[in-house]
């Protein structure tokens, strides 16, 4: 019916699909460092080999898989809000929180990047490295990083837009909540519930 | 200056701000209002000196290894097992919820984890045998509260970073108490069930020889808790290294249970990573935020207030515990730990304490907070399991629990020895 | 005319902060000024900031004034390594080289931190404890290391021995279980950190150097001074590095009594075996340093750097070996 909640609709539905290959990726490269810390302790124990750096590789991956995965958190609502309120105002009320705390979340995306960015910039402009064997240029982790941190602001925005959308444009409530980027105790724990009953059917 | 910022804390987490941002943009506004110096131009190095900190790499590699035990479906094992050994007590099934949590524990650092986990696969029991009901959900809600005390515990890597305690030290530092409060857990349902039968549900009997076959199922559980402890123990491996063993150890054992696959590791990451952005978040924020604190004076201030309250080091002690029990009823339990360490910890250690004694009973006290109303998430997450009566029985049930952890917490003011004995072994050996 | 200073100070758990650093800015600046200076001061881990944030934060106008060990650094700066090499057991030789070098440091941080470096001063002297038998340099050939920086792990590689990063507080788990065989680490922190309860032999050679910090000012902070004031604060600032190179070797020596049985007025004595330098460990560490170390330290600061260092330093390493 209306043209821009659709579209919204559609780039939300595209974001969710890049965050979660981020998560993959970023997961996936956590993973691998628990492959690399184990070599590394095995090969100093037994072979007598220096510390090459698997500990630096694996804090960066910790680094940038968290920047990647907070739009993914955020899409999937996961990050803790605490609502005594929320569960007691009406509708309208709920609505009004809602934006709040995505204004709020995406203050605090905005600013983060920012100030990462400048971190960044003067890594880049001065070629900084680590003070370790490996020598990382450092713009390159800090790039990835930033990188997964603008996503999140953007990520952050479009949500805001589409909560906007429903109210002013379509003037639906239940949009609002099925899209909003932030969720409460409750359903934090409705989400690992849900995640055991599966396992449950599933490993009998 | 004090009152300010609580106040603009409390405003903001009333507007349900998640919880990172609430703590981002009250250090945003103090900065504002009392900085003398353009502080957050120091933002951009505490965002990255946070995230790419070596100890905090143990945290998304422990909830890795929850989330491949959980989905390997080694746990409904244990309980299978567990349940053979110990229902024939009073108390029956009861018994085997609080062993599994103390087994499941072993290996993850989360609580809600533990009590999703024990409780998907408990709870379905308890109108078929005809279990008290509240009772039975009560022991599940404060049996998964194991999970932060018995290592590894992300709280207690939490802890350890933030009151720069040793990590190693404090693994070992929970393992006695956990027992303790375990076997206290235990105790209290054989005895409220020898006084009120009614509450015990059938009682079932297996032979020895099922009993004995059903062992093997706690193999991988314990295979798991030796590879990580005993790297950390051996001083193999620092508490990250002993998380990427264990993970690589939890991966094999998944591929042995036969329930190894890219979806299943993909789900696995997907909760991984949810879970760490989450905290990580937090850590960052918070990190920040007590940089401003100790910049603009607050952190001194505070201090030397309740300097001038002249209280002995015991009152001081027992005033914290009653704040954390307070604040424990209200607040969500990692933002409780992440915004009053950097503050409480050079307190505690000012005293005379111990800070590792400390964490434990911290821990303790943040066990409590997951079971007492109106915030309590190991109580929302047993009644999300049930479906079925009200929040308020299992609220009812938790009681006694309760009151057994603030008996842990006087058990360990009174023998400190109960936390320390371990890690003193541990360095004096 | 009044001045405020803010000021970020290095590690609160070191002895320089309380002993040195605290009292200079709280109590000596601003009576020497006669009460014109006023300091507010807080140590960088006090703060959770991260030493290799310092200079960055005073460049940017957070502090006025800030100090950081020099090393931490590094990896923005490789200029300022050459500051503090391996292996220079005499503390006047380490003066010396630190001396010649500061010309061409200062102008590094005015341009790297746009700052003015007001002063360098030793942490401490950076030795080896040991859970192994050694009885010299070549010793530590086929060991384990607990060592950290760039040079310190070049040095332990040219010796023959392995580098291994480990956090501080980890260290005498992993000396006791023999995961490492030897750590480097200051006389009196090794003591204090319960480093020598678990080594059995102790090697003065500063392998790890002497771990310097610099005290930069911000350049607009500086320029807000009127010139009586300037010469107030280098002149005070000179009587502290004094006072701290003095009791760096006082350190040094008490260290070294704590740790090798002799008369320890901190604490009860450990009775590590002491491993004598001999002369001709002290040369050869020179060469190890002059022929393995400082060539791949060039290559990370190739030009000018490397030109002022072989001018000024070269010679005074030049002359131990002729001696
Ligand atoms: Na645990
Ligand atoms: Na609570």
């Amino acid at each position: 019916m209306h043209a821009l909640p659709r579209l919204l609709d559609r780039l939300l539905a595209g974001a969710l699909v890049v965050s979660r290959w981020a998560v993959y990726a970023g997961g996936g490269a956590i993973l691998i460092s628990a492959f690399l810390i184990s070599f590394d302790i095995l090969s100093r124990r037994f072979f007598g080999l220096s510390t090459w750096g698997a500990d630096e590789l694996s804090y960066y991956a910790l680094a940038v898989s968290t920047s990647w995965a907070c739009a993914y958190t955020l899409l999937v609502k996961a990050h803790i809000r605490i609502d005594l309120v929320t569960s007691r105002v009406p509708d309208m009320g709920k609505v009004v929180l809602h934006i709040i705390a995505l204004l709020g979340l995406g203050y605090m995306a905005f600013a983060t990047t920012q100030a990462m960015f400048h971190v960044f910039q003067r890594s880049w402009n001065r070629g900084s490295t680590s003070i370790t064997t490996l020598e990382t240029p450092m713009w390159i982790p800090q790039g990835l990083f930033v990188a997964g941190l603008v996503f999140f602001t953007l990520v952050t925005a479009l949500i805001l837009l589409r909560v906007l959308a429903a109210v002013l444009i379509e003037r639906d409530y239940a949009v609002v909540n099925r899209v909003t980027g932030t969720v409460s105790v409750l359903d934090e724990t409705e989400q690992a519930i849900a995640e055991a009953e599966a396992l449950q059917k599933r490993n009998g | 200056m004090l009152l300010t910022a609580i106040f603009v804390l409390l405003g903001l987490l009333a507007l349900t701000i998640p919880v990172a941002a609430a703590l981002f943009i009250l250090a945003m506004v103090l900065e504002w209002e009392f900085a003398a110096a353009p502080l957050s131009r120091a933002l951009g190095h505490q965002i990255w000196d946070t995230s790419t900190n070596f100890i905090l790499v143990s945290i998304p590699l422990f909830i890795l290894i929850g989330e491949l035990l959980l989905r390997s479906g080694i746990a409904t094992k244990v309980y299978d097992a567990l349940d053979s050994w110990l229902s024939w007590m009073p108390g029956g099934l009861m018994h085997a919820n609080i062993g599994t949590a103390t087994m499941f524990s072993a290996t993850s650092g989360s609580s809600v984890a533990t009590a999703a986990t024990v409780g998907t696969i408990a709870l379905p029991q308890a109108p078929r045998f005809g279990y008290d009901e509240r009772f039975f959900a009560g022991s599940i809600a404060a049996g998964g509260t194991l999970g932060i005390l018995l290592p590894p515990s992300i709280n207690l890597i939490v802890y350890g970073f933030l009151a720069q305690a040793s990590i190693p030290q404090l693994f070992m530092a929970g393992i006695i108490p956990g027992l303790v409060l375990s076997g206290l857990f235990m105790l209290a349902i054989l005895i409220m069930c020898l006084i009120k039968p009614e509450w015990g549900g059938e009682r079932r009997k297996s032979t020895m020889a099922q009993r004995f076959a059903k062992l093997v199922h706690l193999v991988p559980v314990l295979v798991l808790f030796g590879f990580i402890m005993g790297a950390i123990y051996t001083g193999w491996a620092t508490p990250t290294e002993a998380a990427a063993i264990g993970t690589v150890v939890a991966l094999i054992m998944a591929f042995m249970a036969g329930t190894l696959s890219w979806k299943m590791v993909g789900e696995a990451l997907e909760g991984t990573m949810r879970t760490t952005c989450m905290i990580m978040l937090i850590m960052i924020a918070a990190n920040f935020l007590n940089f401003i604190l100790a910049s603009i004076g607050l952190t001194d201030s505070l201090l030397s207030t309740i300097a001038t309250l002249e209280l002995s080091p015991m009152q001081t002690l027992f005033l914290l515990i009653g704040f954390y029990i307070i604040l424990g009823f209200f607040i969500e339990t990692l933002s409780l730990m992440i915004i009053t360490i950097p503050l409480v910890a050079p307190l505690i250690t000012s005293l005379g304490f111990d800070p590792v004694w400390f964490g434990i009973l911290l821990i303790v006290l943040i066990e409590m907070a997951l079971i007492t109303p109106p915030v309590g998430l190991n109580l929302f997450v047993v009644q999300g399991v049930r479906k079925r009566g009200t929040l308020n029985e299992v609220i009812v049930g938790s009681i006694p629990f309760v009151l057994l952890m603030f008996v842990m917490v006087l058990l360990l003011i009174a023998f400190p020895g109960l936390a320390l004995f371990l890690p003193n072994l541990a360095t004096g050996g | 005319q009044s001045y405020d200073l803010n000021v970020v100070g290095s590690l609160s758990t070191s002895s320089l902060y309380p002993t040195y650093e605290l009292p200079f800015w709280t109590e000596t600046l601003p009576a020497a000024s006669g009460g014109r200076i006023n300091v507010t001061v807080q140590a960088f881990d006090r703060l959770g900031l991260g030493g290799a944030a310092v200079y960055e934060m005073v460049e940017q106008g957070v502090y006025d004034i800030g100090t950081t060990i020099i090393d931490y650094v590094a990896g923005d700066e490789p200029r300022v390594e050459g500051l503090d090499i391996p292996a220079i057991a005499d503390p006047a030789l380490a003066r010396e080289i630190s001396i010649a070098y500061r010309p061409y440091l200062e102008r590094v941080f005015d341009e790297a931190f746009d700052s003015v470096l007001l002063g360098v001063a030793p942490f401490t002297a950076q030795v080896v404890f040991c859970k192994a038998e050694i009885n010299g340099l070549d010793d530590l050939a086929g060991l384990r290391i607990r060592g950290s920086g760039r040079m310190t792990m070049d040095f332990i590689e040219a010796v023959g021995g392995t580098g291994v990063s480990i956090a501080f507080n980890e260290v005498p788990v992993a000396l006791d279980r023999g995961v490492i065989d030897c750590g480097i680490t200051g006389t009196l922190s090794g003591f204090f950190g319960g480093w020598s309860e678990v080594s059995t032999h102790f090697y003065p050679l500063p392998i790890g150097g002497w771990d310097p910090v610099g005290f930069a000012m911000n350049n607009d902070s500086w320029n807000s001074l009127d010139e009586e004031t300037q010469t107030l604060l280098r002149e005070q600032v000179a009587a502290l590095e004094d006072q701290i190179w003095n009791n760096a070797v006082a350190d040094n020596q008490l260290g070294i009594a704590c740790n090798t049985g002799g008369e320890c007025a901190v604490g009860t004595a450990q009775n590590l075996t002491l491993v004598e330098i001999t002369e001709a460990d002290q040369r050869r560490a020179v060469e190890l340093t002059r022929d393995v170390v400082l060539p791949r330290w060039n290559e990370r600061c190739a030009g000018e750097c490397a030109e002022t260092f072989a001018a000024t330093v070269a010679p005074l390493l030049d002359a131990v070996l002729t001696e």
